[in-house]
């Protein structure tokens, strides 16, 4: 058996634990974590708060195949329930790391999707009356089958990181944190996959010259 | 706009997550919370491994079958009890294809969605490995496979198919489970006029000889899913079924976001994978009470039934019955709060499970 860790954190070490208050004086996640150590039902209020969030993660990422994983996910986090760190993660990025987990079983299915959503693109859509937005969504049309084709393309690890970043919306840091890897790594990996997905839409790229470190 | 803007705004979306799919979820997740905490290495890890042989894919995309058989008490009847709805029996939900003969040692279970052309059944060991069935009407894409190691043709009951091999890199978990180098192997052809079958499997099915003999023992028998809801509301149909989840929904055809959810998850044998699925205890306790838990019976079995609300949204109420099969499976049915307390009972009681 091979150990991976979730946990670790590669941000310096001193930096304040980042818990989320609640209204009304509900638990916070870490709490709900902490106390569902001795009372294993707390932790169905972390999927009544989070699932809509993991699912849609793992929908952009696996399509239908989400519903399923959507539970395994939520497994694997309450059996690691023990050795989450509240210190050195929330718990969303904790949770969206352990689906980025799940889904490395999945990369066939994850890249099957890519793919099959290139072809998809190629073909036109039917559209309703409304002119108004004709341009935008044909423009819009013009990018999904090459952005689709880049993600199939990209090396796992690039991918989870750039996926990570673009709809988790996780931090460097705790994209390091989720993937074990240092803050160096996630850096040169999301280079590579942001390089290369720039390069795949070529001419259609609608992108503006902003600087990688302005992007989060 | 920048690269990460474009994959938010028109990189590949997310389908909702459906009422009840986030149901069947958050059941399986209180099936997990009610059992012994350690040492537990689950289910779905287990079923990890069973997924590497396409059964995932099958997930997405499966077939109704809708045969005219009635399962349950009283079948074609229309029990109506006083303030009640009425009941009736509900087509059974098949799989177009059989294996003859039957793999032994293997489960089959069945995935897929009402008026979906497509379908799959997994067969899984004991280890979790296995091989899966997928069932299309149109000539599925050639994978792109990173780990390939050869491909080629090969005949399958007199029609040419295409096969490739490959090998899964191991694979670890977050839960530091790990499963190790496997060879795999697929093989797809055109079975009949608008029928395309792609058969993956791993493990002892994951090369061409294993595949093509499961390929040749397919024949035009439908069989009927391990789980049936035998009785629903008039006006209500099954729309999906997901049994590695061990779940069947059913939805309001007026209003598809009226759901119940039927549920039946088996212990699973000891050794690796092992998991107490829990108790019936257990699983009404893991709902928030509305009134007192009532003791009755489901088919002989001892059972429980209560009325509920969600554990954070209280406006979210429902009725919920748990009861154990005499081989330990342990199943629920959770219906939305209009129904009457012997509404629900009556639906239990028309489950059956028989894997």
């Amino acid at each position: 058996m091979t150990s991976t860790a979730v946990h670790r954190s590669a941000d310096p070490p001193g930096d304040p634990p980042r818990l989320r208050a609640l209204p009304d004086s509900a638990p916070s996640d870490s709490e709900l974590v902490a106390r569902s150590i001795d009372d294993p039902a707390q932790f169905a209020a972390l999927f009544d708060r989070h699932a809509t969030s993991v699912h849609r993660y793992l929908g952009r990422r696996v399509g239908e195949l989400a519903d399923d994983l959507l539970s395994e996910t939520f497994l694997v986090a309450f059996r690691r329930r023990g050795a989450y760190r509240p210190e050195h993660l929330e718990v969303r990025p904790w949770l969206l790391g352990i689906a980025t987990h799940v889904v490395h079983g999945h990369q066939r299915s994850e890249r099957r999707r890519y793919r099959a959503l290139a072809r998809a693109a190629g073909r036109p859509e039917e559209h309703g009356d409304d002119p108004a937005d004709s341009g935008d969504r044909l423009a819009a049309q013009a990018l999904r089958g090459p952005l689709a084709a880049a993600l199939a393309r990209l090396k796992p690890g690039d991918r989870d990181a750039l996926l990570l970043l673009a709809w988790g919306q996780l931090g460097y840091g705790e994209i390091a944190a989720v993937l074990d890897v240092p803050v160096g790594t996630v850096r040169s990996r999301l280079h590579r996959a942001r390089r290369q997905t720039r390069a795949a839409l070529g001419d259609v790229s609608p992108f503006d010259p902003t600087s990688e470190e302005d992007d989060r | 706009m920048n690269d990460l803007q474009l994959l938010r705004d028109v990189g590949p979306e997310a389908a909702p997550l459906s009422p009840a799919a986030r149901s069947a979820a958050r059941a399986v997740l209180l099936a997990g919370i009610e059992g012994p905490v350690e040492p537990r290495r689950g289910l779905r890890l287990g079923r990890t491994a069973a997924l590497r042989t396409g059964v995932a894919v099958a997930t997405a995309a499966a077939a109704w079958a809708g045969a005219v058989a009635v399962t349950g008490p009283d079948a074609g009847a229309a029990p109506e009890e006083p303030g009640g709805m009425t009941l009736v029996a509900v087509d059974e939900v098949t799989f177009p294809l059989s294996l003859d003969p039957v793999p032994a040692g293997m489960t089959p279970s069945f995935s897929g969605s009402a008026g979906d052309p497509e379908a799959v059944a997994g067969y899984t060991h004991a280890d979790g490995t296995g091989f899966s069935i997928y069932l299309s009407p149109a000539e599925p894409a050639p994978a792109d496979e990173p780990d390939l190691t050869a491909s080629g043709t090969v005949a399958v009951a007199g029609a040419e198919a295409r096969w490739t091999t490959a090998v899964t890199p191991e694979l670890c978990t977050v839960a530091n489970v790990c499963f190790d180098d496997l060879p795999s192997a697929s093989l797809t052809w055109q079975r009949a006029p608008g029928q395309w079958v792609s058969l993956a499997g791993d493990g002892a099915h994951g090369d061409v000889a294993a595949l093509v003999a499961v390929g040749e023992s397919l024949v035009d028998r439908p069989q009927p899913i391990n789980l049936q809801v035998g009785l629903a509301p008039a006006g209500w149909s099954v729309v999906d079924w997901h049994e590695s989840s061990g779940y069947v929904g059913v939805a309001s055809d007026d209003d598809p976001t009226r759901t119940l959810a039927v549920q039946c998850m088996p212990e699973a044998p000891a050794g690796d994978h092992e998991m107490d699925n829990g108790s019936v205890e257990g699983r009404i306790a893991s709902v928030t009470a509305i009134d007192p838990v009532v003791s009755t019976t489901v088919g002989d079995r001892p059972a429980q039934v209560v009325h509920a609300h969600d554990y954070v949204d209280a406006e979210m109420r429902f009725w919920m019955v748990a009861w154990e099969l005499p081989d330990g499976t342990l199943c629920t049915v959770q219906t939305p709060e209009e129904f009457t307390q012997d509404d629900v009972l009556a639906i239990a009681e028309g489950v059956t499970y028989t894997p």
